[in-house]
């Protein structure tokens, strides 16, 4: 018989454990100068119902470590574009293959007028996003589609996409000035 | 998510409540366009009053909408947009492509 995999696997590293475990009410502290603090490892499933619950984990992470709502809408418009990227191409609609995703904040290499960063790292094991497809200028014409790119980019100040041996790897920074 | 027709005289109402993403951008994509294509009410109005989040397929399947709408000779409205909704049609620079209102009684004027 096929072992059911789980819906989603949550950990959070000690770092992140100051918070009250509400996700409503997280008083996390931001990294202080020179650190890169690991806040929140997601692994789920390829599958749509799951992103609000990934949305609403990442934006409560993003508000607690000082940024605004504007900025964490921002911040969970970017995660939410490349998994459903990720979800769509790289794995093809399959809705039970392995996604990760990792929060820090950061506080290392950063803006001097920044007063807190985040970066998430997603990664997935799907197939690799076609040569030219990232540089592809959207077109102006009124039409559905090619939007979550142009979202991701302008909503993140560092949006970096690789990819390592089989895994896909995004990585994405947001400076909260 | 749920989306809700209401229809009027000369207007169908479309409420939405819940976030738009991949997981139901489909649903609304298909209960737009066929409630379009057979009724043809002249005025389309879409309800965003308790939508919280709206992915990019969700603007797709908007902008399918206004131009299915386009294409009968239809008006399609959008009111009750919040700040997160705002934002991306701001990012898409469809804010000036589609008619907004503030509320149902101007999308209704």
């Amino acid at each position: 018989m096929k072992k059911v995999p789980p819906a989603a696997n949550v950990s959070s590293s000690p770092n992140a454990q100051r918070s009250s475990g509400s996700a409503t009410d997280l008083a996390l502290q931001p990294a202080k100068a020179g650190e890169r603090v690991p806040l929140l490892r997601l692994k789920f499933f390829s599958n749509p119902e799951l992103l609000g619950v990934v949305r609403s984990a990442v934006c409560a992470l993003s508000e607690s470590i000082g940024f605004s709502a504007e900025a964490s809408r921002a911040v969970i418009r970017a995660v939410d574009e490349g998994l459903a990227n990720i979800m769509r191409h790289a794995y093809n609609g399959e809705r039970d293959l392995p996604i990760h995703l990792t929060c820090w904040s950061v506080a290392s290499g950063i803006p001097k007028a920044a007063k807190a960063a985040i970066e998430i790292e997603i990664t997935d094991r799907g197939v690799p996003i076609p040569d030219g497809k990232l540089n592809a200028p959207r077109s102006r014409e009124l039409r559905p589609g090619g939007l979550g790119l142009e979202w991701m980019r302008k909503s993140m100040d560092v949006v970096q996409h690789s990819r390592k041996g089989k895994t896909n790897y995004l990585r994405m920074t947001k400076y909260a000035m | 998510m749920q989306i809700n027709p209401r229809r009027l005289d000369k207007a169908t109402i479309f409420d939405i409540s819940g976030d738009i993403d991949l997981a139901n951008s489909p649903e609304i994509r298909k209960t737009l366009l066929s409630e379009m294509r057979e009724k043809k009410t002249p005025r389309v109005i879409v309800n965003l009053t308790n939508v919280r989040y709206i992915d990019s397929s969700g603007v797709a399947s908007l902008v399918e909408g206004l131009k299915t709408a386009r294409d009968l000779g239809l008006r399609f409205i959008l009111y009750g947009l919040s700040p997160g909704a705002r934002e991306v049609l701001q990012l898409s620079r469809l804010l000036k492509i589609f008619e907004i209102h503030e509320d149902e009684e101007h999308a209704l004027a």
